[in-house]
C-alpha cells in the first residue's frame, strides 16, 4: 500500500496506539495536519497555546499514565519553543516522542525561513533523536523513537522530519506497537550479599526515587519496607508510589524533606537505594551521604551507579524485577529501638503554625486534599508552593503527584496540568502554582477553557518570587534583588477574560467557599490565595550542607 | 591523572561523532585527542579517544558513552597490551647552517622529508606517541612553521576482538 508520509506518521501513530498528541501547527507542518484532518476519528489532536505548553502537555499525559506522550509542532522557533519542556522530560525520564517539522531537504542547511538544526540543539537533552530523510525510512525511525523513549530508562526522543519526506511515496507495512524490550539479568550472588547485608541490618532505611513510580513498583517496595522493617524516605520524584501514610514511611528526604527523613539517612547503617540517582537536593554533600551506612544501589541505568555517591552494592536492573528476587530472600524482621528513634524524631519534627485569620500554604492545601478527595491528582508549577506541596498533600497514589523534579522548570504546571486532565479526563486535577511560575504559562487557560477541562488551579500569591526571596533573606543580608514583584494582576478578571471563573480569597473562610464552587464548575477555574511574603519552606538544609545544619525556623 | 585510550565503535551515521563529542562536552570529560573514520565494515565507523582523568572518570566516560543509542562497544585499550600509533607531520624552514643536523635527526627517527624545498622541507613520522613526543622535543629547537599531529589510533594485540566477524 503506498502512502505519502504524513499518511504514513498517522499509520504510525495508530499502530503504536496514539489516540492523543498534543501540538502546534505550522508552515512545515501543513501536511502532517492535513492527514491529521483526515485521520482525527483515530488520533486526537489538541492544540495548545504555545509549543512549550504542547510539550508539558505531553510530558504531564505520559507521568500520569505511564504511556509515551506525543508532541508535534512546526519547524524554526515551534521547534525552539520545545527545547525546556524535552529538557524536562529527560530530566526526569518521561517517555515523550516529540515530532518537528522541517524546511524541505534541498532547503536545509540554507538558513532557511524557519529552520533550525533542532536535532543539534536536543542532542544533549534527549535519549536520541533523528532526522528522517528518506520517506522510506519513516515509518521505521517512528517505531525506534517509540521503542527507545519506553525501553530501560524511559525518556524524550525527537524525531525532524523535512516537509519533503511528508509528501513523498512510499510503501506502507504495518508493524506491532513497540515494547520495552529491557530484560533484567539478575546476578544470584550479588542478590544474596544485598539480601544479607539488609538481614543484618540494625538501622536500615531505604531512600527511594521516581524509578519506582517508572517501573510501577510500588507494591513490591511497600512489601519490603515491611517484611524487612525498613523506613522509607522519598524524593519529590516518588511522592505517592508508596503511600506517605504508611507506618514505614518517613516523609520526603531533601533540600526541604522533613528533618526524620534526613536524619535517618544520616544514622542509618544500611541503606538501599532504589530508583533514585541522588541528586544533589538530596546528597548535597555526596561524601557525608549515609555517612555510616553501607550503600546499595538498585537502578535500571548502570551510569548512575557510582554516579554521585559511591556506593558498596549495586543490582543494575528494572527495580520491579530486582525488588521481586530481593523479596523472597528478606526475613521477617522488626527494629523496634529504631523504629522508637524514629517515632521520637518524628515527634520532634518541623510543625508549621495554624493561622485563624491569615492563609498558610499548609493549611490552604490540607484544606484542599481534604475537599478534593483521596483521587486527586496534583500538579505543580516550581517553587515554595511545589515544596509545600511536595511536604503537605496527602501522597496516596502512584502518578498522582505531578511535578518537574530535575530541571525545575518553573512553567510547567499548566500544561503538564492538562496533559494530566485529557489522559485522565474521569479524575480530579488539581493544578498548584505559585504567582511567578503562573505568569509564565497562564496563557494555557485557553486551552483549558476550549476543551472544558475542570482543571483547579491554585495560586498561592506572595507577590515576590519566593523561592528566590527566601534564600536572599537567609544568605544575601535580605537585598531582595528583582524577586519583589507586586504585580497589579487581578486574577479573578484574567480568568474571566479567558473564559474561565476566577475567585480571589483572603481567609479560610473564603477559600473553603471557592473551592466547593470551583469543584462544581466544569470547566477551569483559578483561584488566587494571598499568603504573606515572608512564607518560608521548611525544614530546609542549604546547598552544601548536610542535616547538622538544618535549619527549622 | 592518568591517561586512558578508549576505543568506540559506532554506526557509521551523521551526527555521530557530534553525539559523542557533545556527550563529552555536557558531562565535563576530558578529550585530549580524537580521530574518527570508517572501518571495513562501512556501516562502522571507529572512534579513539584519548582522555585523562581518575577510574571514577574512566568509569562514568565508559558507562556515559555505552548509552547512546549509536555506540556498539566502548573499550579501553590496555597500554601495555596494544598497539597505538600516531602520525605527525612537521614543516620547518632551514638554511645551510642546520641542514645536515635536521637530516641527522630525520635518519634517526627514521621519519621521512615529503616535501622539500630550498629553505623548507615538511617531515612525516609514524609511531608510538612517545616517539613522536621525542621528534617533537628534539626538534624544538629547530624554526618549526607547521605541526600537525593525528591523534592516537590504536588496538589490541593478538587475535582478540576480531568484533567484525564475530556476529555482531
Amino acid at each position: 500500500m503506498k502512502l505519502n508520509g504524513s499518511e504514513i506518521f498517522c499509520e504510525v501513530l495508530v499502530e503504536q496506539g496514539v489516540d492523543t498528541i498534543f501540538g502546534y501547527p505550522g508552515g512545515a507542518v501543513l501536511n502532517l495536519y492535513d492527514a491529521l484532518y483526515k485521520y482525527q476519528d483515530r488520533i486526537r489532536h489538541i492544540i495548545m497555546a504555545h509549543e512549550q505548553g504542547a510539550a508539558h502537555a505531553a510530558d504531564g499525559y505520559a507521568r500520569a499514565t505511564g504511556r509515551t506522550g506525543v508532541v508535534l509542532v512546526t519547524s524554526g522557533p515551534g521547534a525552539t519553543n520545545l527545547v525546556t519542556g524535552v529538557a524536562t522530560a529527560y530530566m526526569d525520564s518521561t517517555p515523550m516522542v516529540a515530532i518537528t517539522g522541517n524546511v524541505p531537504t534541498s532547503l536545509m542547511g540554507q538558513d532557511s525561513f524557519q529552520e533550525v538544526y533542532i536535532t543539534g540543539i536536543t542532542m544533549p537533552i534527549t535519549k536520541h533523536n533523528f532526522v528522517v530523510d528518506r520517506v522510506e525510512d519513516l515509518a521505521d525511525t517512528l517505531r525506534e523513537a517509540f521503542r527507545i523513549a519506553q525501553t530501560g530508562r524511559k525518556g524524550p526522543v525527537l524525531v525532524d522530519i523535512p516537509k519533503d519526506v511528508t509528501s513523498a511515496l512510499a510503501e506502507f507495512l504495518p508493524a506491532a506497537p513497540a515494547r520495552n524490550e529491557y530484560h533484567t539479568e539478575i546476578d544470584i550472588d550479588s542478590l544474596d550479599k544485598v539480601a544479607a547485608i539488609i538481614n543484618g541490618a540494625q538501622r536500615p532505611v531505604i531512600y527511594y526515587g521516581g524509578g519506582i513510580g517508572a517501573s510501577g513498583a510500588g507494591e513490591e517496595l511497600a512489601a519490603l519496607m515491611h517484611k524487612a522493617g525498613m523506613p522509607g524516605a522519598y524524593t519529590v520524584m516518588a511522592a505517592g508510589v508508596v503511600s506517605s501514610e504508611d507506618p514505614y514511611s518517613l516523609g520526603l528526604v531533601g533540600m526541604h524533606g522533613c528533618r526524620t527523613s534526613n536524619l535517618a539517612l544520616d544514622h542509618a547503617d544500611v541503606i538501599l537505594a532504589a530508583g533514585t540517582r541522588f541528586s544533589d537536593r538530596v546528597a548535597s554533600v555526596p561524601d557525608e551521604f549515609g555517612r555510616r551506612a553501607r550503600i546499595i544501589q538498585i537502578d535500571i541505568d548502570p551510569s548512575e551507579v557510582n554516579k554521585n555517591v559511591m556506593v558498596d552494592f549495586s543490582l543494575v536492573g528494572d527495580v520491579k524485577d530486582v525488588l521481586q528476587a530481593l523479596l523472597p530472600r528478606i526475613q521477617h524482621t522488626e527494629h523496634k529501638e529504631w523504629m522508637e528513634t524514629i517515632a521520637r524524631w518524628k515527634e520532634e519534627d518541623y510543625r508549621p503554625e495554624d493561622s485563624d485569620t491569615v492563609l498558610k500554604p499548609h493549611q490552604v492545601i490540607r484544606k484542599l486534599c481534604e475537599m478534593a478527595g483521596e483521587d486527586a491528582i496534583f500538579v505543580t508549577d516550581v517553587g515554595q508552593h511545589q515544596m509545600w506541596a511536595a511536604q503537605y498533600v496527602r501522597h496516596l497514589k502512584s502518578r498522582h503527584f505531578i511535578s518537574s523534579g530535575g530541571l525545575g522548570t518553573m512553567g510547567f504546571g499548566y500544561g503538564a496540568a492538562i496533559g494530566t486532565q485529557i489522559a485522565c479526563p474521569q479524575a480530579r486535577v488539581i493544578h498548584i502554582t505559585g504567582d511567578g511560575s503562573f505568569h509564565m504559562n497562564l496563557n494555557e487557560a485557553c486551552t483549558a477553557v476550549s476543551y472544558q477541562l475542570p482543571i483547579i488551579t491554585i495560586i498561592l500569591d506572595n507577590r515576590v518570587l519566593g523561592m528566590v526571596r527566601q534564600w536572599q533573606t537567609s544568605f544575601y543580608g535580605q537585598r531582595y534583588s528583582c524577586t519583589t514583584l507586586d504585580r497589579r494582576t487581578d486574577y479573578a478578571k484574567v480568568a474571566e477574560g479567558f473564559g474561565a471563573r476566577g475567585f480571589q480569597c483572603e481567609n479560610m473562610a473564603e477559600f473553603e467557599n471557592a473551592l466547593s464552587e470551583a469543584l462544581k464548575c466544569t470547566g477551569p477555574v483559578w483561584i488566587a490565595c494571598s499568603i504573606d511574603r515572608d512564607e518560608k519552606v521548611l525544614p530546609m538544609i542549604p546547598g552544601g550542607c548536610t542535616c547538622d545544619s538544618i535549619i527549622m525556623e | 591523572m592518568k591517561k586512558y585510550v578508549l576505543s568506540i565503535l559506532v554506526d557509521n551515521h551523521a551526527n555521530v561523532m557530534a553525539r559523542v563529542a557533545s556527550l563529552f562536552a555536557r558531562r565535563r570529560f576530558n578529550m585530549s585527542s580524537v580521530t574518527a573514520a570508517t572501518t571495513c565494515d562501512p556501516t562502522v565507523s571507529v572512534i579513539s579517544i584519548v582522555t585523562e582523568g581518575d577510574e571514577h572518570n574512566l568509569e562514568q566516560i565508559i558507562k556515559q558513552t555505552r548509552k547512546l543509542q549509536e555506540v556498539k562497544e566502548v573499550t579501553v585499550l590496555p597500554p601495555d597490551e596494544s598497539l597505538l600509533y600516531e602520525m605527525l607531520i612537521l614543516k620547518l624552514a632551514f638554511g645551510e647552517a642546520n641542514i645536515s643536523s635536521l637530516r641527522d635527526i630525520v635518519e634517526v627517527y627514521r621519519a621521512k622529508i615529503i616535501d622539500l624545498t630550498s629553505s623548507s622541507m615538511v617531515v612525516e613520522l609514524t609511531g608510538k606517541p612517545s616517539k613522536i613526543d621525542g621528534f617533537l622535543e628534539v626538534m624544538s629547537p629547530y624554526n618549526i612553521l607547521e605541526m600537525c599531529r593525528s591523534g592516537i589510533i590504536g588496538m589490541s594485540r593478538g587475535n582478540q576482538s576480531d568484533w567484525w566477524k564475530s556476529g555482531r
